[in-house]
């Protein structure tokens, strides 16, 4: 694997890395790491989180990594997997430097 | 062509199908919750009127069929894709605990599945059955005189199965079809409603499902638990922490097949296990199965080998699809007054590798 | 046909809301179409997107609350204006009766504090005292629906004879928490709410409602003014989210259904619809599908109004102030309008009486209605005055089925009886950690604190007991009543740190869904999907067995419910054990349902303070039974001198509310002993209420 590829697998694996360990603990999930799968639907089926999870989402996006989520709730194409989620904050967003 | 009409409603729409793919099942008795409990590898958090999507696995922890538990009243409905309502009478039977007192009855016999999909499906439904079912939650069922309705779908549309007694499936079938005149409701054949799962990273168990694919590998972990035992639960914790490989979705301009390998520069990193035109995106969308450290999303660095040429694929954020569903709100939105809305676009700029000119 | 003496009317009116004190200034806004919904200025909304609210005029500025004093103090201050005014119309302050025949049951979601939440109870207490009520006096904590249940609650202490004049309302202040709490949840309005209309969301306000209600005879007797009468109630749950509806209604269905079955009113009869109306993307559409599905074709058009477009979202106090209105209204020979109101949204009333100002109308009769967190909804059914002319109430028997309880001793009932006869105090009073799920293998433990897990399992401890498994078309039938007297101490330290750490504008929500106190109740009957009557209460010591009397009360007079689990919760926070406070949670089956091994509820009774005496001769007039048939003495009662009594508290620590539902539990287990043949459970608390309850076995209580 060449360094740049390398750099970018590092980079979210981190971000999901951190993630899962936010999700686990914020809305107290029974699950180990190693159980939440990057392309897990987070709502609906998947995971199944419910209206008051995305609340608590949102709120670990901006505390953790910064990213403010619109008015009136996340975005929904944002909230539907780990790797939506990483996605979002890999790209930058409106992260701020924290 | 009816093909692309199919694939249109079903993106911006709606769709009826015909779910005989689907098996049916009925467990009933004392025995019901223990059986389905040895059944199900996850754990039956399950109310009355709720559905759980998982699977039944072989010994051998492979997925056996694609299954829904439906709790009904102290008995529970199995909806099953990858094995026929026999077969699946007779896999739970062979599961139940010894002597236990439990009734399996093949529902399939006796009745038919229809499906309706789409972002307004639930519209048109609606004026079947009245406003009373807008308000159906995801992954709910409701008994109405002798038709199910499930509220579930494989699309990432809004979706429904309805268990429809056989000789009233055709009338059921064409009510729909009335009320859904001005829906621009089509009719979806299996391919159709097999790409837009494809398309929404739904599991097919009849493509996905047949190459020996483990839960892990196939990203369907939370379709079971460590922490139970069921058939295929030991395999399953051996498994667990060995795993290589893991799919991801990818796309490509060109044509990709099932079986095409991976490359990385020189190295075959994988292989496309499940591939098909997507005709909203106008580019190839497929699952990939690759080596762990390569499997991730967001990479542009790889190629599929099709037809011996080697060509550019992508690899995704799944979903490929920004789905309409999303947007759309039974409480404010109708089909009729849908050019009213604007909507965000179903391909995310930047998602699709078709060229501009190309679609 | 002349009104009944026996119907309940409204004899005293007092608010306290967005638009001024008093129930004047409530008309004169409604009269002249003006809304008391302003920007916030008492305490900061910075870094939440909403910042409009019904604060109390005088109570709106930023000096009225301090860092230290904060909120304190002005739930109390807004429920003794209210009250006073209620007292003063209705002629008490020249003629009433004796102290100990005056009841009061305050309904209140939050109170004043939510960061260090005070027992709700010393705002009844501070009530009661200062009008000097000796009654009982009862606490409803079911969030939203509070005051509805409160009212609801003071018909039935009119009814059984427990009281002669009951002040009825509720009172809650508008705190920071709350308000970041909701705009977290995503349910407040970025304008002044639009019931019906758009923008969804609603707005959040405060205040106090209280009605002075009387038979028909009393008021008579003390040429006291009838302004309404007050039919009857319904209560259901949805059994279906923490914080969201059930969507298609079935909730607000049973619950409006109950209060028209309890009034002994058909549909048809209802003039006018005053909805819970908070303008969410939630709410609005499933109590529309509701009203449809009760009225029929005739609900397209019935007028229904939302007053909260005029005061708010009021909380613990909304319920009662929308009946106010109403009342206020119907005097004036009209129905309050909602304000607001742009585009009608997709599915909603077709008449939402969009308006100005309120619209002139004949009609006889209306329902109230409330929802709220928890899944409990409330309907309450009012009339013109001398519009009833039946008030004909059966009385069904009641039993015991089965009882279960989680404690310090264990979770089998012969670990209880054997640690209660030994009668030793146990080492400690926690219980001991469990899975739910082994209890309940479909109960998914995510977002169960530990007084929702110590209450679930003990109510399903006591349907398995009762050897109950709940089929569907039952659970409509099937209710839960439960005394709780704290927040989960585990869930406000959630909810605490999460302000602490992140700021108000970064809460955690679902830790706040935990903070109104109908929570563990509304997430026990979701996991049981107990779908029937759904009420949580608050009196102190003993909250448990008033729980179980009042569940009693309702499955005896009430047709909406065969089954009533009932019973109290217990959670320790650090420092607690220290006191020998316990935790635990137990609970009763009560059904009307006899079956050959059930134990008679033969009689209950409630009374004020310090009142047992009273107590337990209500539940022996009411049982028919001679109190020296009494041989067995379970809870804070004094016994005979020379008698034994089992006092959980005692063995197992003292906790507040379910030490007496444990009581209850141990008479029930001696009487299937025959240890016993007449066995009284009594609390002899001095703050609120006394209550007394008489079990029999089947054989014994026959015959009377």
């Amino acid at each position: 694997m060449d360094a740049d590829l390398a750099t970018i697998v590092a980079a979210r694996e981190q971000v999901l890395e951190r993630l899962r360990a936010t999700l686990i603990k914020q809305l107290r999930l029974e699950r180990a790491p190693d159980e939440l799968d990057p392309d897990m639907p987070l709502f609906g089926s998947g995971l199944g989180l419910d209206s008051l999870d995305a609340v608590e989402i949102a709120v670990s996006l901006e505390i953790e990594f910064g990213i403010h989520i619109a008015e009136g709730g996340a975005s929904p194409v944002h909230l539907r997997t780990l790797n939506t989620l990483a996605t979002l904050i890999l790209d930058g967003g409106a992260v701020r430097a924290r | 062509m009816p093909a692309d009409l199919a694939l249109d409603a079903l993106r911006t729409s709606a769709a009826l199908g015909d779910a005989s793919h689907v098996a049916c099942v009925r467990v009933a008795g004392a025995g019901a919750f223990a059986t389905i409990d040895r059944l199900c590898p996850r754990e039956l958090f399950l109310r009355d009127g709720q559905l759980l999507h998982t699977l039944l696995l072989r010994e051998d922890g492979r997925p056996l069929a694609d299954v829904y538990v439906c709790a009904d009243d102290r008995a529970f409905l199995l909806l099953a894709e990858g094995l026929s309502g026999d077969a699946l009478v007779e896999h739970v039977r062979a599961t139940a605990p010894v002597g236990a007192d439990v009734e399996i009855t093949n529902v399939s016999r006796t009745h038919a599945v229809l499906s309706l999909d789409g972002p307004y499906a639930w519209e048109v439904f609606a004026e079947l059955a009245g406003p009373e079912v807008i308000g159906q939650p995801y992954m709910t069922f409701f008994h109405d005189d002798a038709v199910t309705t499930f509220r579930v779908g494989k699309t990432g549309e809004y979706g429904y199965y309805f268990l429809v007694p056989g000789e009233d499936a055709d009338d059921y079938r064409a009510a729909l079809r009335d009320r859904g005149s001005a829906f621009d409701l089509a009719t979806a054949n299996l391919d159709a409603l097999d790409q837009c799962a494809l398309e929404n990273w739904f599991f097919n168990i009849r493509r996905e499902g047949r190459e020996d694919l483990t839960p892990i590998e196939l990203q369907l972990q939370w379709r079971v638990s460590y922490r139970k035992e069921y058939v295929g639960s030991s395999a399953l914790a051996a498994l667990r922490g060995r795993t290589t490989h893991r799919i991801v979705q990818c796309a490509g301009a060109t044509e990709l097949a099932a079986g095409d390998l991976v490359t990385y520069g020189e190295r075959t990193i994988g292989r496309v296990i499940n591939a098909g035109f997507s005709q909203c995106r106008g580019d190839w969308v497929g699952v990939a199965l690759l080596e762990s450290a390569y499997s991730h999303a967001g990479i542009a660095a790889y190629a599929a080998v099709h037809a011996e040429v080697p060509v550019a694929i992508r690899t995704l954020t799944a979903p490929a699809v920004n789905n309409r569903s999303l947007y759309v709100n039974p409480q404010l939105h109708s089909y009729l007054t849908r050019d009213e809305v604007q909507f965000p676009p179903l391909v995310l700029p930047g998602s699709s590798c078709a060229s501009p000119t190309a679609r | 046909m002349s009104p009944h003496p026996s119907t309940i009317v409204a004899t005293g009116l007092g608010a306290v809301s967005a638009v001024g004190h008093g129930c004047a200034a409530l008309w004169s806004a409604l009269a002249a179409g003006r809304d008391g919904l302003a920007p916030v200025r008492r305490f900061s909304t910075e870094g939440l997107p909403h910042g409009l609210a019904g604060l109390v005029p005088g109570y709106d500025g930023p000096d009225k609350i301090t860092p230290e004093r904060r909120h304190r103090g002005m739930s109390i201050a807004f429920a003794l204006e209210a009250t006073r005014e209620a007292w003063l119309q209705a002629g008490l302050d020249r003629d009433g009766p004796r102290p100990e025949r005056i009841a009061l049951v305050l309904g209140a979601s939050v109170g004043d504090d939510l960061w260090e939440p005070t027992p709700l109870e010393d705002i009844t207490r501070a009530v009661a005292d200062a009008l000097g009520i000796l009654g009982p006096r009862i606490t409803v904590s079911t969030a939203c629906t509070s005051s509805t249940n409160a009212i609801g609650v003071a018909l039935d202490l009119l009814a059984s004879g427990t009281a002669e004049v009951v002040i009825a309302g509720g009172t809650d202040v508008l705190t920071p928490e709350t308000f970041a709490g909701f705009s977290r949840l995503g349910v407040l309005s970025v304008a002044k709410c639009a019931p019906f209309s758009e923008p969804f969301g609603t707005t959040l306000a405060e205040g106090a409602g209280f009605l002075v209600l009387e038979s028909r005879a009393s008021a008579t007797r003390r040429s006291a003014t009838p302004l309404a009468e007050v039919l009857g109630y319904g209560l259901s749950g949805d059994a279906f989210h923490e914080t969201s509806p059930d969507p298609g209604g079935a909730g607000v269905v049973s619950a409006i259904e109950g209060a028209l079955a309890n009034a002994g009113v058909t549909p048809d009869q209802i003039g006018y619809v005053n909805a819970h109306g908070t303008g969410t993307a939630a709410n609005d559409p499933a109590e529309w599908r509701a009203i449809l599905r009760v009225f029929g074709p005739r609900g397209e058009t019935l007028p229904v109004s939302s007053t909260k477009s005029v005061i708010g979202h009021a909380q613990g106090a909304a319920g009662v102030l929308e009946v106010i209105a109403t009342i206020l209204a119907m005097q004036e020979g009209c129905v309050p309008q909602t304000l607001h109101f742009t585009r009608p949204r997709a599915r909603g009333p077709s008449d939402p009486i969009a308006q100005a100002v309120p619209r002139a109308l004949t009609y006889s009769h209306a329902v109230c209605t409330s929802s709220a967190f928890g899944g409990a909804n409330a309907a309450v059914v009012i009339a013109r005055p001398g519009t009833a002319t039946t008030a004909n109430r059966q009385r069904r028997e009641v039993f015991v089925r089965g009882v279960g309880a989680v404690g310090p001793h264990g979770r089998t009932l012969d670990d209880l009886w054997r640690v209660l006869v030994a009668g030793r105090p146990v080492q400690s009073t926690a219980v001991a950690p469990f899975r739910i799920e082994e209890l309940l293998p479909t109960a998914d433990p995510r977002r169960l604190d530990p007084s929702s897990r110590f209450l679930t399992a003990s109510a399903a401890l006591a349907l398995a007991d009762a050897r109950i498994a709940l089929r569907a078309q039952d659970c409509d039938r099937a209710g839960l009543v439960v005394g709780a007297t704290q927040v989960s101490p585990e869930s406000d330290q959630a909810f605490c740190d999460s302000i602490e750490r992140h700021g108000l504008a970064q809460l955690s929500a679902s830790a706040f869904a935990r903070m109104v106190r109908n929570a563990p109740g509304g997430m026990c009957s979701k996991l049981l999907a107990l779908k029937g009557p759904n009420s949580t209460l608050d009196t102190g010591h003993g909250s448990g067995l008033v729980a179980i009397a009042y569940a009693a009360e309702l499955l005896s007079t009430h047709d909406r419910a065969d089954l009533i689990v009932a019973g109290g919760f217990d959670e320790l926070s650090e420092g607690d054990a220290e006191h020998r406070r316990g935790e635990g949670a137990a609970c009763a089956v009560l059904a009307t349902e006899r079956t050959d091994d059930a134990i008679r509820v033969a009689g209950w009774g409630l009374a004020g303070p310090g009142q047992f005496a009273d107590a337990v001769t209500r539940a022996a007039t009411r049982a028919g039974i001679d109190e020296r048939a009494i041989d067995g003495w379970f809870g804070t009662l004094p016994a005979p001198a020379d008698r034994p009594r089992i006092d959980p508290a005692i063995v197992l620590g003292d906790a507040i509310a379910s030490s007496a539902a444990v009581a209850f539990v141990a008479a029930v287990l001696a009487l299937r002993r025959g240890e016993v043949r007449t066995a009284l459970v009594g609390t002899a608390n001095g703050i609120s209420t006394t209550c007394a309850i008489l079990l029999t076995t089947t054989e014994h209580g026959d015959g009377r």
